[in-house]
C-alpha cells in the first residue's frame, strides 16, 4: 500500500526514450494496453534512495524462521533488538532507551501502529501474522522529512502480501520448545476483479524461563489471536480500492506492577511488614486491537497518480489488580511531601524501610542533593511519626489499574506527478486525530490533533546527477509546529553504482504521556485502617511545555549492484546528533521529563547480499556504532559492534536450508550471541497441493542474559517444528 | 542493425539483383490509416528498388497482373486464401494464433509478426545471465506452440516451468506457481493470457516478486514488460526482400529475418538490472544467429 520511501521510479536514462514506432498500429491487434508499470508505479532503483534502507524480502523472511517482526529485524544493520521481558520487545534504531523504543516509525501498509499516547510500539501484539507479510523495509536513519514526527531514527514499513498473492488455503502448525504453539488458516478468494484474503492465526510461547528460583518459570508468556481481512478491488483500468480489516486480542503475564510507598523493612517490626511482603498478585495485560483502513488509488495519467488513504485503529492495554499499601499512603503529610518535592517522599520511605542511622534530616540532607529544606524534615518526622500507628496494622488495600485506551483516526492524500524525464514532485497532506484514554494516567482523555503538508521533488540534470529535496512541516495542537527538511546528492559512478551524500533533520514530538500525563491512582474498594481521605499521594504531572527532540544526522553512502554477480550492497559512514532529548526515566514517583539531554552516534554500517550461485545467497551485515550520551539510560543499549551473517541454500528435492549468525557485542551489557539453522522439505501432493515441514533450530553462542538479567532460559537451545499444508 | 548485418544484406542484395528482372509486386493493405503499412511500403521500395511495387487497398484487387503478392494483416490474408488465384504469394503481419489451418496453400509463405522464440530466449538470457528456468504460461489448445517453445528452451539451454491456463479464472494461480518456480517470465503469443485485461495482474505479481517480463510483443514494452525482439516496417520489409531474393517461395512459414530490440529502461532500472542497451543487444543477437 502507501509507500513513500519508494515512492518514485528510476528516471529514464537520458537519450534512451522508449522508440515506441511501429510497435502499436492498427494493422496489428488493437491492444490498448495500460501503462502498467508507470513512472508513478515503479520502484525507486536502490542506488536512487535518498538514504539507507535493507529490505528483508520473503525469502529472507522464511529464511529466519522467525515467529514474530522485531526477530527479522537483527538482519537490518544498526537495528538493536532488545527485551524487557519474553513479552515486551524494545526495537531500537543504533540505540537511546533501552526499555522504551520512541524514536522509531512503524507503519504496517501505511498505518502507524505508533502509539500515541505511551509513545511506543507494541511489537509482541502485532496484528499481522509472518505468513501474510510481503516485505520489510526499513529506512535506517531520519525520515521525518517523508513519514512526519516520530520517524526520528527511522522507519519500518511492514508491507503485508497483495490478496492476490494469496489465493486459496494455507494451514500452518508450529510446536515448539518454550511453550511455542502457534497456528495459522488462511483462506484466499477471488473474483474477476477483486481479491480478498481471510487470515486468523495464533501465537504462544511461555517467554523466558527461570526467574529467582530454578524451576520457577518467569511470568512473561504471551498468547495472541488474530484476525486479519485483506481486499483488493480493481475498479476500472485508472482506479483500485484495497481495504483491510485487522483485529486481535492478546493476553500477557505481568508481575505485580505496584511499588508500595512503604513494603515491608530489612528487619520486619511488625504484623504490616509480613503481610505486605506476601501481597504479590499477578497483574496480567490484556490486549486488544482493531483496526480498519482503506487506500484508493487512482492514475490520472501515466505520469501522474494520486492517492488517499484513511484509516482508524483502536488500541487497548487493561490490566488492574488489587494493590496493598501502608495506610500512609493516604496521609496527608505524606501527600504534601509528595507534592512538595517526590524525592523527598522516596527518601522518607527509604528512612523507615532500611534502619538508616543519624536521623532523618541528616539523611534526607545528605541524599537530596540540595533540595532539603526543614519544613520538608517537619513534614518527614510527622509521617515516621505517623507510622508507629501501623506496626502491627492491616495493609490498605485497594483496586488499582493501568487501562490505557488510544485511538487513532488519519486521513492523507498523497499526488506523484512526473514532470518530465528530468523532474518528479511528491507532494502531500495529512491530519491525524490521536486519543488516549486513561482514568490512571491522563484522570480522563485526551486528545491531539496533527496535520502534515509534505513535498519532496526529485531532479536529474544529468545521467550522472540526482538531487532530491524534502521536507515535512507538521503541526501538533499539543507540542507546536515543526519543519523536517532533507536534501541528498547522488552520484553516479555507473548507471548502477552510486555515492550519496544526505542531510537532513528530525523531530519527534513528545507523546501525551511524557508531556500531558497526570498520573495518579484512582483508589476503588479500599479496605484496611484508613480513616482520613481516601486520596492516594502522588501524582505526577506531565510539563505540558516539552519541547520535541531534534536530530541532525549527515551521510556518505554507496550502493551498487553487480547483476553478472548476482552482488548488491551498500555501505554508508554517518554521524546523528540528537539534542533536547528527553531521557529520564517515568516513574510515577520520579517524574521529570526534560528537554535536557542529548545523544550522538557516529559511525559505519555495511550490508551485502551476494547470489553467488543459482542456489546459494550469502548475506552479510555489520554496524559500527560510536556513541556518546549524556542520560546514563540511553548509554546501554547500543551494541558497538554488531551484526549478521547468512546462508540460504536450496538443494535439489525441494529442500531449503538457512543458516543464520546473530551477534551484539552489548546489548545493555550483555553480548548476543546466536546461531539459527533453518531445515525445510517440501512434498508435493497432486498438481495443486503442498506440504512442508521446517525444523528451526536456535543455539546461543554464549550464556549472558538477553538484554536484563532476569532474560534467561533454562536451555541455550530452542526448536520448533512448522507443518503447513497449502491447497 | 549491425555493420555486419547491413553489409550482409547489402551483398546478398547485389549478388542476386544481379541475376533477376524487374518483378511486379502487388502489397495488398488493408485501408486503414497505418503508419506501419506507410513505412513498410517505402522500406521495401528502397530495399527492391528494381522491381515494380504497386499497392491496392482494395477489398478484392485486381491482382491479375502481379507476379508477387504480398498481404498485410488477417483479414488481407483471408482475402488471398478465398483468391482462386496461385500467385506465390507472402503474407506478413500475421500472428501465429491467427494462421490458418495446416496445411498452408503450397503458394504461401507466412512471415509471424509475433517473435521468434528461440529469439525471446536468448535476449533473455542476454539480460539476465543467471537465468536458469523460464516460466510460461500457455492458453488452452496451444499444442503446436508448447513445442515449437520447448524446441527453442532446449536450444538455448533453460529448462521450463510452465502451466496451462485452461479458464481465465485460474490464471492468478497458475502465474504464482509458475513465478514461484521461475526465474522470468516469458510471454507468448497467446492473446487470452497477455491481453489488457490480464496485464496488469501479469505484470504487479511478477514486479512484485522481482521477476521480469519478457516479450510476448512490442506494445508490452510501454505497459512494463522489460524487453522483446520485434521487426520494425524497416526489418519486415528487408525480411521480405531478402526472402524474394531467395529464389523459389516456400509454403510454409518463418520470422523475420531482421529485427530490433526494444526494452524498458524504466522496469530495469527500477528492479537494479543493467539498462539494456537496444542497438547492441540486437547486433550481438543477429551475430549469435549468424554464426555457424
Amino acid at each position: 500500500m502507501s509507500n513513500r520511501i519508494t515512492f518514485l521510479a528510476g528516471l529514464a536514462v537520458l537519450g534512451l526514450p522508449l522508440t515506441l514506432q511501429a510497435t502499436t498500429d492498427p494493422l496489428l491487434d488493437d491492444l490498448e494496453l495500460p501503462t502498467v508499470l508507470s513512472a508513478t508505479r515503479l520502484k525507486q532503483a536502490p542506488a536512487e534512495v535518498p538514504g539507507s534502507m535493507t529490505v528483508l524480502d520473503r525469502q529472507l523472511i522464511r529464511a529466519t524462521g522467525a515467529r514474530d517482526i522485531p526477530e527479522i529485524l537483527r538482519l537490518v544493520p544498526g537495528m538493536m533488538i532488545g527485551y524487557r521481558r519474553g513479552n515486551q520487545v524494545n526495537v531500537n534504531y543504533h540505540g537511546t532507551n533501552v526499555t522504551e523504543a520512541r524514536r522509531l516509525q512503524v507503519l504496517v501498509d501505511g498505518r502507524s501502529v505508533y502509539r500515541p499516547g505511551f509513545a511506543t510500539v507494541d511489537w509482541a501484539e502485532m496484528p499481522v501474522a509472518i505468513e501474510d507479510i510481503d516485505r520489510i523495509e526499513v529506512f535506517r536513519g531520519p525520515n521525518t522529512a517523508a513519514y512526519g514526527a516520530n520517524a526520528l531514527m527511522g522507519v519500518i514499513n511492514i508491507i503485508t502480501r497483495h490478496p492476490r498473492d494469496t489465493l486459496g488455503t494455507t494451514l500452518k502448525v508450529t510446536k515448539g520448545t518454550r511453550g511455542v504453539s502457534d497456528w495459522l488458516g488462511r483462506q484466499g478468494f477471488s473474483t474477476e476483479n477483486s481479491q480478498t484474503r481471510l487470515t486468523l492465526s495464533g501465537m504462544e510461547d511461555d517467554g523466558f524461563d527461570s526467574f529467582e528460583e530454578p524451576g520457577e518459570d518467569y511470568r512473561d508468556g504471551k498468547r495472541l489471536t488474530r484476525f486479519n481481512l485483506s481486499s483488493a478491488y480493481q475498479i476500472d483500468s485508472a482506479n483500485t480500492l484495497e481495504w483491510q480489516l485487522a483485529a486481535s486480542e492478546a493476553s500477557r503475564q505481568g508481575y505485580y506492577d505496584y511499588s508500595p510507598f512503604l513494603g515491608a523493612a530489612k528487619q520486619p517490626l511488625g504484623k504490616f511488614d509480613e503481610l505486605i511482603d506476601e501481597w504479590q498478585p499477578d497483574s496480567d495485560i490484556r490486549g486488544r486491537d482493531y483496526a480498519l483502513q482503506a487506500l484508493w488509488k487512482r492514475d490520472l495519467s501515466v505520469d501522474h497518480s494520486f492517492q488517499v488513504m484513511a484509516y482508524a485503529q483502536h488500541t487497548e492495554r487493561l490490566s488492574d489488580w488489587r494493590a496493598c499499601d501502608s495506610p500512609l499512603a493516604f496521609s496527608a503529610a505524606l501527600q504534601e511531601l509528595s507534592d512538595l518535592s517526590p524525592l523527598a517522599a522516596r527518601r522518607v520511605s527509604r528512612y523507615m524501610s532500611h534502619d538508616v542511622a543519624g536521623g532523618l534530616r541528616k539523611y534526607m540532607n545528605d541524599f537530596m542533593y540540595g533540595e532539603y529544606y526543614d519544613y520538608l524534615g517537619d513534614l518527614g518526622e510527622a509521617i515516621v511519626q505517623e507510622r508507629q500507628q501501623y506496626l502491627d496494622s492491616e495493609p490498605a488495600c485497594f483496586d488499582v489499574n493501568q487501562h490505557m485506551r488510544e485511538s487513532r483516526y488519519q486521513i492523507e492524500v498523497q499526488d506523484t506527478l512526473r514532470v518530465n524525464d528530468q523532474l518528479r514532485v511528491v507532494s502531500g497532506a495529512s491530519y491525524r486525530q490521536d486519543r488516549a484514554k486513561s482514568e490512571t494516567f491522563f484522570g480522563g482523555a485526551i486528545d491531539n490533533g496533527i496535520t502534515q503538508v509534505f513535498g519532496n521533488a526529485e531532479y536529474r540534470p544529468h545521467e550522472n546527477w540526482l538531487f532530491q529535496a524534502g521536507g515535512m512541516y507538521e503541526d501538533s495542537e499539543l507540542v507546536g509546529d515543526a519543519f523536517s527538511p532533507r536534501v541528498a546528492m547522488h552520484y553516479f559512478l555507473a548507471p548502477l553504482h552510486s555515492l550519496r551524500f544526505v542531510y537532513s533533520e528530525a523531530v519527534r514530538t513528545p507523546d501525551m504521556y511524557e508531556n500531558n500525563v497526570n498520573w495518579t491512582y484512582q483508589v476503588k474498594n479500599l479496605s484496611g485502617p484508613v480513616t482520613g481521605q481516601q486520596t492516594y499521594y502522588a501524582t505526577a504531572t506531565g510539563p505540558g511545555n516539552l519541547d520535541t527532540e531534534k536530530m541532525r544526522s549527515r551521510e556518505i553512502g554507496y550502493n551498487g549492484t553487480v547483476h553478472e554477480y548476482g552482488l548488491a550492497l551498500d555501505l554508508r559512514i554517518f554521524q546523528e546528533r540528537i539534542t533536547g532529548m528527553n531521557g529520564e526515566p517515568l516513574k510515577i514517583t520520579d517524574f521529570y521529563p526534560n528537554n535536557d539531554s542529548s545523544a550522538e552516534f557516529e559511525g559505519a554500517e555495511a550490508q551485502i547480499d551476494w547470489r553467488a550461485t543459482y542456489a546459494d545467497r550469502f548475506r552479510l551485515t555489520y554496524a559500527y556504532v560510536d556513541f556518546t550520551a549524556t542520560n546514563k539510560l540511553d548509554q546501554r543499549l547500543t551494541a558497538r559492534n554488531s551484526g549478521s551473517a547468512a546462508w540460504i541454500r536450496n538443494w535439489p528435492a525441494d529442500i531449503e536450508t538457512s543458516l543464520i549468525y546473530y551477534g551484539a557485542d552489548q546489548l545493555n551489557e550483555h553480548r548476543f550471541e546466536r546461531l539459527d539453522a533453518r531445515l525445510a522439505k517440501q512434498f508435493a501432493i497432486g498438481e495443486r497441493s503442498r506440504f512442508s515441514l521446517a525444523l528451526v533450530a536456535q543455539h546461543r553462542l554464549d550464556d549472558e542474559p538477553l538484554t536484563w538479567d532476569e532474560n534467561v532460559y533454562d536451555s541455550s537451545n530452542h526448536y520448533y517444528l512448522s507443518a503447513e499444508l497449502n491447497f | 542493425m549491425s555493420l555486419i548485418s547491413k553489409a550482409l544484406c547489402l551483398l546478398i542484395l547485389a549478388l542476386i539483383s544481379a541475376n533477376v528482372s524487374a518483378r511486379a509486386i502487388l502489397i495488398t493493405a488493408p485501408a486503414t490509416n497505418s503508419p506501419l503499412i506507410n513505412e513498410f511500403i517505402s522500406a521495401l521500395r528502397t530495399a527492391l528498388p528494381q522491381d515494380e511495387v504497386a499497392v491496392s487497398s482494395a477489398t478484392a484487387p485486381d491482382a491479375d497482373t502481379a507476379e508477387v503478392i504480398i498481404t498485410l494483416g488477417s483479414d488481407m490474408l483471408n482475402w488471398r486464401l478465398q483468391s482462386p488465384l496461385q500467385t506465390p504469394s507472402i503474407a506478413i503481419y500475421v500472428n501465429s494464433h491467427a494462421l490458418p489451418p495446416q496445411p498452408l496453400p503450397a503458394y504461401l509463405h507466412v512471415v509471424l509478426a509475433n517473435p521468434k522464440p528461440l529469439r525471446q530466449l536468448r535476449l533473455a538470457k542476454h539480460l539476465l545471465p543467471r537465468l536458469r528456468t523460464a516460466g510460461l504460461l500457455y492458453a488452452d489448445n496451444q499444442l503446436a506452440l508448447k513445442d515449437e517453445w520447448a524446441q527453442a528452451l532446449a536450444a538455448s539451454g533453460l529448462q521450463q516451468r510452465s502451466a496451462t491456463v485452461k479458464r481465465p479464472d485460474t490464471l492468478t494461480r497458475e502465474l504464482l506457481r509458475v513465478l514461484e518456480q521461475s526465474d522470468a517470465l516469458i510471454g507468448i503469443d497467446a492473446p487470452t493470457i497477455y491481453n489488457a485485461d490480464n496485464l496488469k495482474a501479469i505484470l504487479l505479481t511478477s514486479y512484485s516478486r522481482n521477476k521480469v517480463l519478457i516479450g510476448p510483443s512490442a506494445p508490452f514494452i510501454e505497459a512494463g514488460s522489460l524487453s522483446t525482439t520485434y521487426s520494425t516496417a524497416e526489418d519486415m520489409a528487408r525480411s521480405v526482400a531478402l526472402l524474394l531474393q531467395q529464389g523459389e517461395l516456400k509454403s510454409g512459414t518463418s520470422y523475420p529475418a531482421f529485427f530490433s530490440v526494444l526494452s524498458n529502461a524504466q522496469v530495469a532500472r527500477s528492479l537494479g538490472l543493467p539498462i539494456p542497451d537496444d542497438v547492441k543487444l540486437s547486433r550481438e543477437l543477429t551475430e549469435l544467429e549468424q554464426a555457424p
